[in-house]
């Protein structure tokens, strides 16, 4: 079984800014496979929001390629014409919305559709609306619907001319914590039901882990790391990409001698007389969070560094009591397409 | 925000970079329509100056003449005009925008648009009203001679004279400086302001040690603008008798036939500017001055005591009346004892009134939504050259009008000596005027357009690309819409200063076109001041209802907020 | 590949096309542009009077002198205008130099013009006249103190001499006849002399300058005959009573006479119909006008059989400077000159 061709490529594309030493982004490589939700994380500067970009065609590549559907839109190969944004067939929902303030609910809809007859198009607007849970406010201008309302007509306005690609940058950010979560759930739903291929951006690695099927980590302009959510978590690559997602601790892998970097609540607490597994440890410090114990113990061996272990029945432990630390493996990859 | 920037143009124009965010050395595309559309516009906006400029080509003959007997008199009278213009000017307007924002005393809400009607009236009808106060006080000198010398007589005449166009010129300007303040103030972050009060501020001490600095930019863009005006009359300064730069550029052309020496003046005039502009860029240094997001703490005004309100009452009716109470009220008089006497003129005002307001407003019209469409096109891409063509094509308005109307000549004579067949010539056409106010008054509709579309936020723009529209479509249905309110505000003020304007239109209008600046010049050097108020006031009442219109406009700045 | 402009760029350059064709003034048949710098409502009504006679239309364009060169020059071949009327005989003879104006056929007009009037080719010829004199206060000056222009320069004069900015063409085109007649350094001397007596600085209009003698600012100003006509018929009664204050003088009687100037025409070289614009020199020249002059303008007329006005009359006759008018435009820009630096503004 040959790959399907990817629906987004970047080929080593580099973008620097005039004021900048440093390339926004640095030999980029990256695909967006059909009926995935990617989500693309990075600390801010990381250079993801120009990737967003420079997919949509709101700025140029300096040098490298980008494709769609296996059609060369910008770069080298295209003999510097650079298919402009309105051509590419994607959706794009910005931070906070973008919406044009000065059309109600269903204009805005209605903007990126293409000419059809009356019917077609109402009916297309209600379907949209209805979608993302807006139906009866459709007479409402932007500034008259709430933050969470605003960002999911921004989703029903995207996702109305059935782009090839959604692009959503951040959609979250303007959000307080519980309309947050409750919108990334609605997003989730309504992308998987619609079956839309999409590429977030965002800082959030709860954002991150909690609706994408796939994850792209991004530094200093270079992709870091790409994997399932819980690959990417269980399995950083590095430091920068254990710490996306919370702390890690660095453990060396006694099979291959390499570094790995192991969860807290991965942690296991061995009795010492037990077993021959895990590495001795000493306990240096415990508090009791409520529902776990954050434990941090002095591995032997490691000159100095701590580990800090999230245990759930640590009350019987003292501070340089003497024990081993053992770590979980990490779960197969899940994929809700099935 | 309106006036904020026309500064920048000059700024820019004058070496500094432009905005950041470019990208790396971008390549020359042939098909790129929008681009060759803006450096067509730029190109043919600035073609007149540089037509006048190719005229270089001669030897000057009389600038070393020039430079040791005049020059230092030219630069003296402006520099005198310019710093005590801009000093009065600052007292006029700034703190009336002040209480007009931020208190509540009687009258305030007339105040609030009153005080920008005196850019309705033309500096030379200005000049002639209040030229009556050197007159009326002649027995007063005669009295100061008799009694204590020639000298004093001599000082006195002059001071009198200075004072009374300093204050006059300051009176019908300093709504420049007052319309950018009072955006300035009222776009202020509360938040800043009460943060002051807390710390234990007086509001004095708020006024001089936030606000007043944190309106710098506004302050300096609006001087500008005042600067530009002084060093560019031609009409009221020849009238009292006070030689600038200006007056030196046309003297040194016209009476002794050296184009190259009076455009050095020229230069120098639009060089200074410059200088002033970078100098102050430079003295700001590092700090900031904007508050980038304006919180949506609402604006409450604080009730003002009884003797205080009549302070602030006074502190705006002072400057109003100086600038339009008293040459209107002078106005009317004169206008209704021509109307009433048997003398009474009856000229084609009425004809001159349609033909001008039509002129006005198609030319207003059509330039503001031409500097639209050309701002939205510079800003579509962020390229080098794109922003500084943008800046270049306000250079107009820092150029002496009579230096355009020849340039234009220049281009329309070079264009009709290719005898084009079926091609109407353009010399001496209504188009040919139309374009000069294009290239003079550019700079008012851009600066409006590129405010506003700064305001409005590039995420918009690229929502409706990316939604599928190209460009125009983009324009055409989001940009144009949205930025009603600047663009007509930036359409009445254009109005306005072509229904004022003069030595353009003396120069290149067609035969028999006259408008009411026109009449009101001719009348004017007949001396025949009664007969000259009836379109002197038309100019005002006409000029008042644009800029009352503005005032809205700019009130309810975009219809998004 | 092909090169395209958007839709709205074409759509402004349609519209500016329709603009111009719009507002395009269509020339008929029998019609004269007359590029002017005389702002009287009089002329206009010879115009009107002229139309009525022959049939003939005046489209007027009126600006400055120079501008309107400037304008002839760069319009070129293609200039609408047939008639070129200044204020001035210097800026006749710039115009003639700058090879703008062609030589008037028509002998008629010729023959009714003096010839020290005139082109000799008659490539212009002066349609009015105007005499630089010094007006004086009744009550402060009795007229055996003044003598010559030169004379203003005395420092007996000092603070009672008044006059307007040298950017004025009648004080430059008394300059010419004085550097004419004395010499630039003379000149010079002069230009010093005068400015120091002055009462203030050079400001205002020639009326003003009757205005502020009336009112006891100086004694004596520097003006042409007609303002004090105008002022004397003037619609405001304190323009009536500064007009009986003051007096004419005309100077340099004993010797070369007083500077007098003129209003003046010329038919544009690139005028396609010459005849018809010979017709209006004509008319202008016809004793019916030349004798209204006076009576509106309070000019003095070129024909020597036009009648003089009542107040023309009073001041009787004298003794006109007869340098060549053609001298003007030649020394003009020496005049400036010497203005400049002799700190007259």
């Amino acid at each position: 079984m040959t790959e399907p061709s990817p629906l987004l490529s970047f080929r080593n594309v580099t973008r620097r800014y005039r004021q900048q030493n440093r390339p926004a982004l640095d030999g980029v490589d990256l695909d967006v496979v059909e009926g995935e939700l990617l989500a693309l994380i990075g600390e801010s500067g990381s250079g993801k929001t120009t990737l967003l970009r420079l997919a949509a065609g709101l700025e140029e590549p300096d040098s490298g390629k980008i494709f769609i559907e296996g059609e060369c839109v910008a770069g080298d190969g295209c003999r510097g014409r650079m298919v402009p944004p309105e051509k590419r067939r994607l959706g794009l929902v910005f931070q906070d919305g973008a919406l044009f303030p000065h059309l109600n609910a269903s204009k805005n809809v209605a903007y990126g559709l293409k000419k059809q007859d009356r019917k077609a198009r109402n009916e297309r607007i209600a379907h949209c609306l209805a979608t993302v849970g807006l139906s009866g406010k459709e007479k409402r201008f932007p500034h008259e619907l709430s933050g969470g309302e605003r960002q999911r007509l921004a989703l029903a306005r995207a996702v109305a001319p059935e782009p090839r690609l959604l692009l959503l940058d951040e959609p979250f950010s303007h959000l307080d914590p519980a309309l947050r979560r409750k919108l990334r759930e609605d997003i989730r739903d309504i992308l998987k039901r619609l079956g839309q291929t999409a590429l977030m951006v965002t800082h959030d690695p709860e954002d991150a882990l909690a609706i994408a099927t796939r994850v792209a980590i991004l530094d200093d302009g270079k992709v870091m790391q790409t994997g399932t959510p819980s690959d990417v978590y269980r399995n950083p690559v590095d430091q920068y990409c254990a710490e996306r997602f919370g702390p890690a601790n660095r453990v060396i892998d006694e099979e291959s001698g390499g570094v790995v970097w192991r969860r807290p609540e991965d942690a296991r607490w061995i009795a010492c007389e037990v077993a021959d597994e895990g590495t001795m440890v000493t306990v240096e410090d415990i508090r009791p969070m409520g529902h776990i114990y954050e434990v941090r113990v002095a591995p032997d061996a490691y000159d100095g560094e701590k580990w800090l272990c999230f245990l759930k029945e640590a009350a019987h432990l003292s501070p340089g009591e003497r024990g081993r630390i053992a770590w979980r493996g990490s779960p197969e990859p899940v994929s809700w397409k099935t | 925000m309106a006036l904020t920037g026309t500064a920048e143009i000059l700024t820019t124009a004058a070496g500094e970079a432009p905005e950041p965010g470019l990208g790396a050395v971008r390549r020359w595309r042939p098909t790129d329509r929008w681009g060759v559309g803006v450096a067509l516009l730029a190109g043919v906006i600035l073609l007149p100056l540089v037509a006048v400029l190719l005229h270089l080509g001669r030897e000057s003959v009389e600038w070393e003449h020039l430079a040791r007997t005049v020059l230092w008199g030219y630069l003296k009278n402006t520099l005198i005009l310019v710093v005590a213009v801009t000093a009065v000017v600052l007292v006029m307007a700034v703190p009336p925008a002040w209480l007009v924002t931020n208190y509540n005393f009687p009258g305030r809400s007339i105040f609030s648009w009153a005080l920008v009607l005196p850019l309705s009236i033309p500096t030379y009808v200005a000049a002639f009203v209040f030229y009556q106060g050197p007159e009326a006080a002649i027995p007063f000198f005669v009295w100061v001679r008799q009694n204590i010398g020639v000298d004093a007589f001599i000082a006195a005449e002059l001071i009198v004279r200075y004072g009374l166009l300093i204050v006059m010129m300051a009176g019908v300007l300093f709504p420049y400086v007052y319309l950018a303040c009072r955006a300035a103030f009222s776009q202020q972050s509360r938040t800043v302001i009460e943060a002051a009060r807390c710390l234990g501020s007086s509001p004095w001490r708020v006024f001089f040690g936030v606000a007043l600095p944190m309106a710098r930019p506004a302050i300096v863009a609006g001087t500008a603008l005042v600067v530009m005006e002084v060093v560019n009359d031609y009409g009221a300064v020849h009238f009292f008798g006070v030689p600038t730069l200006t007056e030196g550029i046309f003297r040194t052309w016209f009476n002794m036939g050296d184009q190259v020496s009076a455009l050095r003046l020229a230069g120098i005039v639009m060089l200074a500017i410059a200088v002033l502009l970078v100098v102050e860029q430079l003295l700001r240094g590092r700090a900031r001055y904007v508050e980038p997001e304006a919180s949506g703490v609402p604006l409450v005004r604080t009730r003002l005591s009884a003797r205080r309100g009549l302070l602030a009452f006074a502190a705006c009716l002072v400057p109003l009346t100086i600038g339009f109470l008293f040459p209107v009220a002078r106005l009317a008089v004169w206008a209704w004892l021509n109307l009433t006497s048997d003398a009474g003129v009856s000229f084609q005002a009425g004809a001159a009134l349609g033909r001008g307001l039509l002129l006005a407003v198609a030319t207003a019209g059509s330039v503001t939504l031409a500097a639209a469409l050309f701002m939205y096109a510079v800003r579509l891409r962020q390229s080098a050259t794109r922003q500084v063509l943008g800046r270049a094509a306000g250079l107009g308005y820092a150029t002496p009008g009579a230096v355009i109307a020849v340039g234009v000549l220049v281009v329309f004579g070079t264009f009709d000596r290719f005898d084009l067949p079926r091609l109407p010539i353009v010399s001496g056409t209504l188009f040919a005027i139309g374009f000069a106010y294009m290239v003079r008054f550019f700079a008012i509709p851009l600066q409006f357009a590129r405010a506003g579309m700064d305001r409005l936020g590039k995420p918009i723009e690229e929502a409706s690309r990316i939604l599928g529209r190209a460009p125009m479509a983009t324009f055409l249905r989001i940009d144009l819409p949205l930025l009603r309110g600047p663009l007509i505000a930036a359409g009445m003020l254009l109005f306005v200063d072509i229904l004022k304007e003069l030595p353009l239109t003396l120069i290149l209008r067609p035969a028999n076109f006259e408008t009411l600046a026109t009449i009101a010049f001719s009348l004017a050097s007949e001396a025949r001041l009664q007969a000259c108020a009836v379109p002197s006031l038309l100019i005002v009442i006409a000029g008042g209802i644009g800029l009352i219109v503005m005032n809205r406009w700019i009130a309810v700045p975009g219809a998004h907020d | 590949m092909k090169l395209r402009t958007p839709a709205a760029f074409r759509a402004c350059a349609v519209l500016g096309l329709l603009f111009t064709t719009f507002f395009r003034i269509d020339a008929a048949e029998k019609e004269l542009t007359l590029y002017t710098q005389r702002h009287y409502a009089f002329d206009e009504e010879l115009h009107e009077m002229f139309e009525e006679d022959t049939g003939i239309e005046i489209n007027v364009v009126k600006a400055n002198a120079d501008e309107l060169i400037a304008r002839l020059q760069e319009e070129g071949k293609n200039t609408p205008a047939d008639l070129f009327m200044t204020a001035d005989g210097g800026t006749l003879s710039r115009a003639q130099d700058a090879d703008l104006l062609q030589p008037v056929s028509s002998r008629e007009i010729l023959r009714r013009v003096p010839e020290s009037l005139r082109d000799p080719d008659g490539h212009w010829v002066a349609v009015t006249k105007r005499v630089r004199v010094v007006a004086y206060a009744k009550d402060r000056v009795e007229p055996e103190e003044l003598s010559t222009y030169e004379a203003l320069a005395d420092p007996k004069w000092r603070g009672r001499v008044l006059a307007r900015s040298s950017s004025n063409i009648y004080n430059q085109s008394l300059m010419t006849t004085l550097i004419a007649a004395n010499g630039v350094e003379e000149a010079e001397k002069w230009a010093a002399g005068v400015r120091r007596n002055m009462a203030r600085p050079p400001q205002g209009s020639d009326r003003d300058q009757v205005r502020a003698v009336a009112a006891g600012l100086a004694d004596v100003a520097l003006v042409n005959t007609y303002y004090i006509g105008l002022l004397e018929t003037s619609e405001d009664r304190k323009d009536r009573d500064a007009a009986a204050a003051v007096k004419v003088f005309f100077p340099n009687q004993e010797g070369r006479g007083a500077h007098v100037n003129v209003s003046g025409i010329g038919i544009v070289k690139a005028s396609d119909q010459p005849e018809l614009a010979a017709k209006f020199i004509e008319f202008l020249l016809t004793d019916k006008v030349q004798s209204m002059i006076p009576q509106a303008t309070f000019e003095y007329p070129v024909v020597e059989s036009a009648k003089w006005s009542d107040m023309q009359e009073s001041w009787g006759k004298f003794k006109a400077d007869d340098v060549p008018l053609s001298k003007l435009g030649e020394l003009n820009a020496e005049a400036v000159r010497i203005f400049n630096r002799a700190g007259w503004e």
